[in-house]
């Protein structure tokens, strides 16, 4: 006789409106409340409209209830949600992960990319949703941000560095339709610098891949399109080796000014590896001047050749300072010099025997 | 058959007792002889009576600490020091045994009316009467005098170290700062700064008329509303708990009741002695509800650094934990909040540290100050010529234990700065030693290792081959001395130095360098410039700073000849300088410095030859200090501190 009394009043129920179990969230029993309250919370996103309605129900626990049971189910859909979008499964009609399609397109949309674009929206879900829908004040709130990033790189640990926030401001940045303001793209690329400094926190960013493209696509969009050598400084001080190609292609283009070359030929001294120097064979010949140095009370005039030499010595595994560049004797035990132009020479006499000294080596190779 | 016992034995003292008092009186010999007695009542009856004889016993004492029997070498040996005291000496037992003397000791009556007339104050008298017996002179002729004398006793008495101060000096302090109390601030303060010493503490706490001398000097600066609390905590501090309630205690009410709204610091002042002399009602009913609005006003306010600490201190101090954490807590957090928005002001991050850690709000510092002050790392970094800014971000970033800010900015800036330095000037020592400091600072030892020796390595080399120059062998030194390359000073320094010294020859360098010179040369221990130090010694154009630099050094590589052509020197009255330690002022003359030299390579201690920095601190050599620290106080101390050489060495001269 129980079990039939059970399964009618089972039925019973589920034939109630979210409204109507809204309603029995005021039951002066307390049992019938909560079962309401469990019934609501199975209908899932289907009880939301009721559940909203009685956050303004003129019953305070109905209020109570209808608030914790609100969050639970949104709470409950947004897992959901994460788990079909983690498996693959893009729910166009849904309104969870706005940026996806533009973080797609920039990082790729296999699963690495899904649980990185997954850790932005935990991260900041309300600042992505923001600048995805090119609110007026996301500019303003990305510059704020990307001046506040490179000192909480500095102050934070090994645990606790903010590289989700590094990645989010990247990508946030890299939104055409939103035109970051100078000081925005400023100071993302001082915490670019000081990430650069930061050993474990740049391998453990550079570990991820959607962030290290988004990276790599920010220097060459954002800070090379207003200095070009600042992007490439940055890509070999971070040891970006996806930057390999960048490098090559601005060295050996003509039209690029020598400082830019130069610079990019610095960058291939850090990221670059043997397999590049037969590419570069052709600048060793390269007379375009790159800059002027002052060493103590010397001039060093440098031309790509100059840079190019120093450049393929390194890669080579040759001693770069055996070959006599000025700078490098002046200063010793310098790996990275701070300008291209201070792997010039001062005398046309200095270069002929640099170069004399390569020359000799590679014939000694063959 | 005990009573019997006990009868016989009262018969026979009696029969003793009356033998005694028929015999003539004993000779001192036979009352030695006694001292060895069976009976104890005859040892102790000869004891006594040996006592009174005095000098008269000196003799039979003498010899009776030969005795062979134990008990009457002891009881002699402690009889001798009686028997041999003074009339004078006598009189003052007598007197500090509570005996009436007559006539009255000089000063003691006067002293009798401001420390009382028990055993303390007799012994507290006795003890002035050893040591300063013209100051009870004075009390008795001149009182008003003897008033003014306190601030040289006091002045005397800063003159040395807590082991060498002896009760009676203390004691007589006590009595001139009693007879005349401080008149103001200053008097009081060169007061109060004594008292702190643990000498003065240990008298006062121990001795009833001491406090009594303590309180009548206190009592009239209670009513400087400036110094009430100096004279609460001089009080607490020597435990003066009577003058406390009936003085004290009264004071802090009247204060608290006459203080303006605004004047906040006496306020202060007023509670935290409240507090510590235990004023519980008070605290409880007034003080505690009048700090709890100030620390609901500093809410409003936080920006108020002065405040702020004035009301943490209090807050705490009271133990207000209600207040703590529901008024101050949010303010300093609103506080940390107006630093992250302008961290500019250095000096406010530093407090905030001190109150995140005393409030224990360094969650909230971390996420709030912090990040602030690695802004102002980052501006400084970019700006790393700046050197003020720079280093003060090191500075910070040291305090604040922000090893990221070290790796992440400082130390990239720090070698960009070191290598536009060098770039400039490849060659120059200077910058390059510049650049080994900031190394150093920085831990760049890739840069020190690659980049920075080798270039001091050549430098070295280069010294060896070049003319030598003070300058160069200095810099070469320093070089070495930062990148700990010890090797360059015994490869490249010391043989630089000892041709610099031998080509000069007779003549002298200008005077910066030749002190530049002996400075190295002390350091590096190079006896070959003594002979030129002589030189500068004996030359009365150079500075005197100069000569007694000159002097030291020869004091301390020279000979025995070298040191005897110093002596003539002794009498030069050339002004050293002047510097001032604890309450006193030292002034220097040349013949101080020389004489300082002398009894320190003889093995003296300066200390006992008067000299004021050296008996404060003792163990310092005479070359590690000033020279114009190397003199007296007085005229009177330094014609002591000479005629003491001139005996020591006319003793020597004998042997």
């Amino acid at each position: 006789m129980p079990i039939v009394i059970l399964i009618v009043l089972a039925a019973a129920a589920a034939a109630d409106t979210p409204a109507e179990l809204v309603q029995r969230l005021a039951d002066p029993s307390f049992a019938v409340r909560e079962r309401a309250a469990t019934a609501l919370l199975r209908m899932g996103r289907t009880a939301e409209p009721a559940l909203r309605a009685g956050l303004s129900d003129a019953d305070a626990e109905v209020r109570r209830r209808c608030r914790e049971l609100l969050d639970e189910v949104l709470r409950a859909d947004r897992a959901e949600r994460i788990k079909a979008f983690l498996d693959g499964k893009d729910d166009p009609k849904s309104p969870f992960l706005p940026g996806w399609p533009r973080f797609a397109r920039l990082a790729g949309s296999g699963r690495g990319a899904r649980a990185a674009y997954v850790a932005l929206y935990r991260h900041d879900a309300e600042f992505l949703e923001a600048a995805e829908g090119a609110s007026r004040d996301a500019a303003g709130r990305l510059a704020t941000r990307a001046a506040a990033v490179g000192s909480a790189l500095l102050a934070a640990g090994k645990d606790d560095a903010p590289l989700a926030e590094v990645t989010l401001l990247l990508f946030v940045a890299l939104d055409d339709r939103m035109k970051p303001e100078p000081a925005a793209i400023g100071g993302l690329a001082t915490a670019l610098d000081v990430l650069s400094h930061r050993p474990e926190l740049r391998k453990a960013f550079l570990e991820d891949e959607p962030s290290r493209t988004l990276l790599m696509t920010f220097l060459r969009r954002r800070v090379s399109g207003t200095s070009p050598e600042r992007g490439l400084e940055l890509a070999g001080a971070l040891g970006l080796k996806d930057a390999v190609e960048w490098a090559v292609g601005v060295a050996l283009d003509k039209a690029a000014s020598g400082a830019v070359r130069g610079r990019a030929l610095l960058t291939l001294g850090q990221v670059g590896s043997r397999a590049v120097v037969p590419r570069l064979g052709p600048l060793l010949e390269d007379e375009t001047p790159v800059g002027d140095r002052k060493l103590g009370n010397t001039m060093l005039h440098a031309q790509v050749r100059d840079v190019a030499l120093a450049v393929v010595s390194r890669l080579s595994g040759a001693e770069v300072a055996d070959f006599g560049f000025p700078y490098l004797q002046a200063v010793p035990g310098i790996k990275d010099p701070p300008a291209p132009a201070c792997l010039g020479f001062a005398t046309p006499a200095e270069r002929q025997t640099a170069f004399g000294k390569w020359k000799d080596r590679a014939g000694a190779a063959k | 058959m005990k009573r019997l016992a006990a009868g016989g034995l009262v018969l026979k003292l009696c029969l003793l007792v009356v033998a005694h008092a028929a015999a003539p009186e004993p000779s001192a010999d036979e009352l030695v002889r006694r001292l060895g007695d069976p009976s104890y009542a005859v040892r102790e009856d000869a004891a006594a009576r040996l006592g009174k004889l005095g000098r008269a016993a000196v003799a039979a004492l003498e010899k009776g600490s030969k005795h062979r029997d134990v008990e009457v070498r002891r009881r002699c040996a402690e009889l001798l020091p009686l028997a041999r005291r003074s009339d004078v000496e006598i009189r003052l037992d007598d007197f500090a045994a509570g005996a009436a003397v007559e006539p009255p000791l000089p000063g003691w009556n006067r002293f009798r009316e401001m420390a009382g007339d028990d055993l303390y104050a007799r012994r507290l008298f006795v003890d002035v009467y050893h040591s300063d017996r013209a100051l009870l002179e004075l009390l008795e002729k001149d009182p008003k005098r003897a008033g003014a004398a306190a601030a040289q006793r006091m002045s005397r008495l800063s003159g040395f170290g807590p082991a060498q101060v002896k009760p009676g000096a203390v004691a007589a302090v006590l009595l001139a700062a009693a007879a005349n109390p401080p008149a103001d601030a200053n008097a009081f303060y060169q007061l109060n700064n004594i008292c702190y010493q643990a000498p003065v503490q240990g008298l006062v706490r121990g001795s009833p008329a001491a406090r009594r001398l303590m309180a009548r000097a206190l009592a009239p600066r209670l009513a400087d509303r400036d110094l009430l609390m100096n004279v609460g905590n001089l009080a607490a501090y020597l435990g003066l708990n009577e003058f406390i309630d009936n003085k004290v205690k009264p004071a802090v009410r009247t204060q608290i009741e006459t203080i303006k709204p605004d004047d906040q610091w006496r306020f202060y002042q007023v509670v935290y002695l409240a507090h510590q002399l235990h004023m519980d009602d008070l605290v409880e009913t007034r003080l505690k509800p009048a700090v709890r609005q100030m620390a609901e006003r500093l809410a409003r306010h936080p920006e108020d650094q002065g405040q702020l600490f004035m009301t943490v201190n209090l807050v705490q101090t009271l133990e207000m934990h209600d207040t703590i954490n529901n008024v101050l807590r949010p303010a300093v957090v609103a506080y940390f909040k107006t630093i992250a928005a302008a961290p500019a002001d250095v000096g406010r991050i530093y407090s905030a540290r001190y109150l995140a850690q005393s409030l224990e709000l360094n969650e909230a510092f971390d996420a709030l100050v912090k990040p602030a002050v690695c802004q102002l790392v980052l501006q400084a970094a970019a700006h790393s010529d700046d050197v003020n800014k720079f280093n003060q971000a090191v500075h910070l970033a040291q305090y604040l234990n922000l090893e990221g800010a070290f790796e992440g900015a400082l130390r990239p800036a720090g070698r960009r700065r070191i290598l536009a330095d060098l770039e400039q000037a490849p060659a120059d020592a200077g910058k390059l030693v510049a650049a080994a400091q900031l190394a150093q600072q920085l831990r760049l030892q890739d840069v020190a290792d690659e980049t920075l020796k080798p270039l001091a390595r050549r430098l070295a080399k280069d010294l060896v081959k070049e003319p030598p120059d003070a300058n160069r062998i200095c810099q070469v030194h320093n070089l070495a001395q930062a990148l700990a390359l010890a090797e360059l000073n015994e490869d490249a320094v010391k043989p630089a130095l000892r041709k610099l010294l031998q080509t000069s020859g007779d003549r002298l360098p200008a005077e910066p360098v030749f002190a530049q010179i002996l400075q190295l040369a002390r350091t590096l221990r190079i006896k070959e410039a003594v002979p030129m130090a002589l030189r500068g010694a004996l030359t009365k154009s150079l500075n005197a700073h100069t000569r007694s630099t000159a002097i030291f050094f020869v004091g301390e590589l020279g000979g025995k000849e070298d040191l005897a052509r110093l002596e003539p020197l002794l009498t030069e009255t050339a002004s050293v300088g002047s510097c001032g330690i604890n309450t006193i002022t030292i002034n220097s003359e040349l013949r101080d410095v020389v004489l300082a030299a002398l009894v320190s390579a003889s093995g003296q201690s300066l200390a006992e030859y008067g000299f004021p920095y050296f008996r404060l601190i003792p163990g310092i050599k005479p070359a590690d200090t000033s020279p114009s620290c190397t003199g007296f106080a007085s005229a009177a101390d330094r014609e002591a501190a000479q005629k003491k050489w001139q005996q020591w060495s006319a003793s020597r001269k004998q042997k």
